[in-house]
């Protein structure tokens, strides 16, 4: 057999291959590009038609007809933009204040209603957007099957949305699903939750009831920490968890719900075996400027962990004349840390 | 005899190049859809306005600074004009010995203090001097003896108090949205504990006040052929291995990590020229041997520029120092080769880089001499001996070509009308005699560290 000849003919066929793609990327990369910019100047100048459009609106005081809207305006990432720009700008008149439920209702919720099943993530990320600004428990279930999707923007923006239809399905996904990342990427998720309503908190708190994993319970606690206090109390359970998330995100929701009456249950911690749990108590009891626990924070200057003990000594500063003289008797090499009470950094999320 | 052995040399790697080949090609089509999404993520989701969350933690740059008096007030100013509002700067001066403390000290104002540095990573170098700024007080500067660049970033991360670290050279300039952008990458995943950056070449842009105020393709051919080697080493190389467990190396001067991941693993290793490398081994092995969930990803958008090196010399001692660092550090964490504990990594990520990235060099080093020996001994024609080549030399155009097409759809850097002319031009050439000078540089290196050490 001539292995040669066949290496050759091989060879041959690959370097025809080579030119002929390499051809078709350089031409490629031209029509790409030029299509690319002038569908960018199309929805530009859409975008601007859809505004001149609002803004004809809102000059000659008239209501919003959908019929009056082209077809080929009908582009939720030309048209949701352009809405957007007006609701902020235009928040106090009186003509866009009236008309902007009927752009809702009339063209951007029907757009969103059909592009939440999408192939495209854009447009489920644009479909979102409108249903957060529209809530309609018609929309729950796109809403509910968004919060599993795999692109991280849809997911992070499917959390406003559950929340303001107040889906259980949904909050719930987005409980499970939170429990599997880790404490960093959670905070911006668990931002979307900030002040949500008593219908979510509802929720949140009858899964807490049944949830029996340490991560989804910890979840809970935290969103539970987002809303305004409320009535329910920390399971003293979860206080002594052998999981230390659950431990820490227990004990930071009973601080921050009993605040003060919290106290003993902090200096407890700072004999915690997890460093993050004795972190935060340090962290927490300088929050709450408790004069009692000087003492016991003092006796974390000699933590084996340095977070623990950089965190005591900064926590020392902020009592002012009394913690910085305990702390000079302790441990005057931490007593030469700059400190300064604005740049408190030391993992100060907790 | 001799002629049996040649056919089977040729053999080998005429498969090796096949084998390698494909799994470049596999690279570039997950490249190219990771970074069109990792595109529109950002232009479509308004990721600065998100990252402007009062939520998300703060970042601390680590700066290790050595004798870099020419950029380093340009360097340090591009940090401070971050989008992302939390940033903290940490430059830890090695011990230069030109006027580079003295100028940051003169520039942003700063004052020695006696501040205090714990020790999370033992045996780093003595500190002389802390100092911090009442104008600037998001800025520390710590001044140690002369050891090297891995024992400053450990001095870094003992001075460092956030949860994020971002390690960034003295040498470079980050454009405003690169910290937003690594932020955005890293609090998206669900157990991200590094992601890296695009390293672009920046000696012929216009730099004023810490900010690139034109982007510009070098005009001088070595920075150029390494404008298109960085465009491929990011976007394709990189991109392309974030569909899998994440590459094995992010560039220094553009990684954000987890500061308790590199406390853990115990900080970056001061004797190897590549720790940059080295640290992302480590960390991909502590993981997998911990069974903790994580991701090492690569943010497109993330971008800083840096300086690189101008005439051949220079190339071949920066080129000869990586290959040493990256023969050190796959030889450190060799146990993970094939091992199932390791996963993907073991069984793709470390053979790739092992038998291509790194001894690939010294394999096409041997394929020049066997094919042109093979020719003399009539075991190869001339024709088959040139087209081996050209099929070699098309396939590199093919990656550049693809890449650079990926930059022009997406980032449109080097997009100008007097750039584009330049990178086809360096695009066609780099195969044709800079290949070579790299891999003559990179095969020298390897033969020396291994009958030498160094």
């Amino acid at each position: 057999m001539d292995y040669l000849g066949i290496a050759i003919t091989i060879v041959e066929y690959v370097f025809i291959i080579e030119l002929i793609l390499i051809a078709i990327i350089l031409m490629s990369t031209y029509f790409l590009k030029s299509w690319s910019n002038k569908r960018e100047a199309r929805r530009l100048k859409t975008t601007s038609n859809i505004e001149k459009h609002f803004q004809e609106v809102i000059d000659k005081n008239k209501a919003y007809n959908d019929k009056s809207l082209p077809n080929d305006w009908r582009q939720a990432r030309t048209l949701f933009p352009a809405f957007l720009k007006y609701d902020s700008q235009f928040t106090k008149n009186k003509t866009w204040t009236d008309n902007r439920m009927n752009i809702l209702n009339q063209t951007l919720l029907p757009i969103a209603r059909k592009t939440s099943v999408s192939k495209s993530w854009i447009k489920r990320f644009f479909a979102l957007e409108t249903f957060t600004l529209a809530p309609n428990k018609q929309d729950e279930a796109a809403i509910v099957k968004l919060t599993k999707d795999k692109i991280p923007l849809v997911f992070l923006h499917s959390i406003p949305a559950a929340i303001k239809v107040e889906s259980a399905t949904g909050i719930n996904n987005i409980i499970t699903r939170l429990a599997k990342y880790s404490w960093m990427p959670q905070l911006l998720y668990l931002e979307s939750f900030r002040n949500a309503s008593q219908g979510v908190r509802h929720i949140v708190e009858q899964r807490l009831q049944i949830a029996k994993e340490p991560k989804v319970r910890a979840v809970c606690y935290k969103i539970l920490a987002e809303l305004p206090p409320g009535t329910l109390k920390v399971d003293p359970a979860d206080l002594k968890s052998a999981d230390f998330e659950l431990r820490l995100a227990a004990l930071k929701y009973m601080t921050y719900v009993e605040k003060d009456k919290a106290i003993t249950q902090l200096i407890e911690a700072l004999k915690d075996p997890h460093w993050e749990i004795r972190l935060a108590a340090v962290h927490r009891l300088g929050y709450l400027k408790a004069d009692a626990a000087i003492d016991a924070i003092a006796n974390t200057l000699n933590d084996p962990d340095w977070s623990v003990k950089i965190s005591a000594a900064e926590t020392l500063k902020s009592f002012g004349a009394k913690g910085n003289a305990v702390l000079r008797a302790k441990s005057p090499e931490l007593a030469d840390i700059p400190y300064d009470p604005s740049k408190r950094l030391t993992h100060a999320l907790w | 005899m001799v002629l049996k052995i040649f056919y089977i040399l040729n053999l080998l790697i005429l498969w090796y190049l096949i084998i390698f080949s494909a799994g470049y090609i596999a690279l570039l089509l997950m490249s190219i859809r990771d970074v069109f999404l990792r595109f529109y993520e950002v232009k479509v989701g308004d990721v600065l306005a998100l990252m402007k969350n009062k939520a998300l933690p703060p970042v601390t740059v680590v700066m290790p600074v050595y004798n870099e008096e020419k950029m380093i007030i340009d360097s340090i100013k591009s940090i401070l004009q971050s989008d992302y509002s939390k940033v903290q700067l940490i430059a830890v001066n090695d011990g230069s010995t030109d006027k580079t403390l003295q100028l940051i000290i003169d520039t942003f104002g700063m004052r020695k203090i006696n501040g205090f540095v714990p020790d999370f990573i033992q045996n780093t170098g003595k500190i002389i001097g802390y100092y911090i700024s009442d104008t600037y007080p998001n800025i520390t500067v710590i001044d140690k003896e002369h050891r090297s660049r891995g024992d400053s970033l450990n001095v870094g991360i003992n001075a460092c108090r956030t949860p994020l670290m971002m390690t960034v050279d003295a040498d470079s300039i980050i454009d405003p949205s690169a910290i937003s952008e690594l932020v955005f990458y890293m609090m998206t995943r669900e157990h991200a504990v590094a992601v890296g950056g695009t390293v672009l070449v920046l000696n012929a842009n216009e730099v004023k006040d810490g900010r690139v105020i034109k982007e510009t393709f070098p005009t001088r051919y070595v920075p150029g052929v390494q404008a298109i080697e960085y465009l491929r080493s990011f976007l394709f190389n990189r991109a392309g291995w974030n569909h899998s467990s994440g590459a094995l190396c992010h560039s220094g001067t553009a990684t954000l990590l987890e500061h308790k991941a590199l406390v853990d693993v115990g900080g970056y290793d001061p004797k190897n020229p590549s720790d940059d490398f080295e640290i992302i081994l480590r960390l991909h092995s502590h993981k997998r041997e911990s069974d903790i969930p994580y991701q090492i990803g690569f943010s497109p958008a993330a971008i800083v520029w840096t300086d690189v090196p101008a005439t051949l010399k220079e190339y071949w001692h920066q080129r000869a120092m990586w290959q040493r660092g990256m023969i050190q550090s796959l030889g450190s964490h060799k146990y993970m080769l094939f091992n199932a504990k390791y996963g993907a990594v073991g069984f793709f990520n470390y053979p790739f880089y092992l038998l291509c990235e790194t001894y690939g060099p010294v394999v096409e080093f041997t394929a020049y001499f066997l094919v042109i020996l093979s020719w003399f001994l009539g075991i190869f024609t001339l024709y088959y001996v040139l087209l081996l080549f050209f099929v070699c030399l098309f396939f590199v155009t093919l990656l550049s070509v693809a890449t650079v097409f990926m930059n022009i759809i997406t980032y449109n850097k080097y997009a100008g009308l007097s750039d584009i002319p330049r990178v086809l031009l360096y695009v066609l050439t780099e195969p044709v005699g800079f290949r070579q000078y790299s891999v003559v540089c990179r095969t020298w290196a390897t033969i020396k560290y291994l009958f030498t050490g160094k």
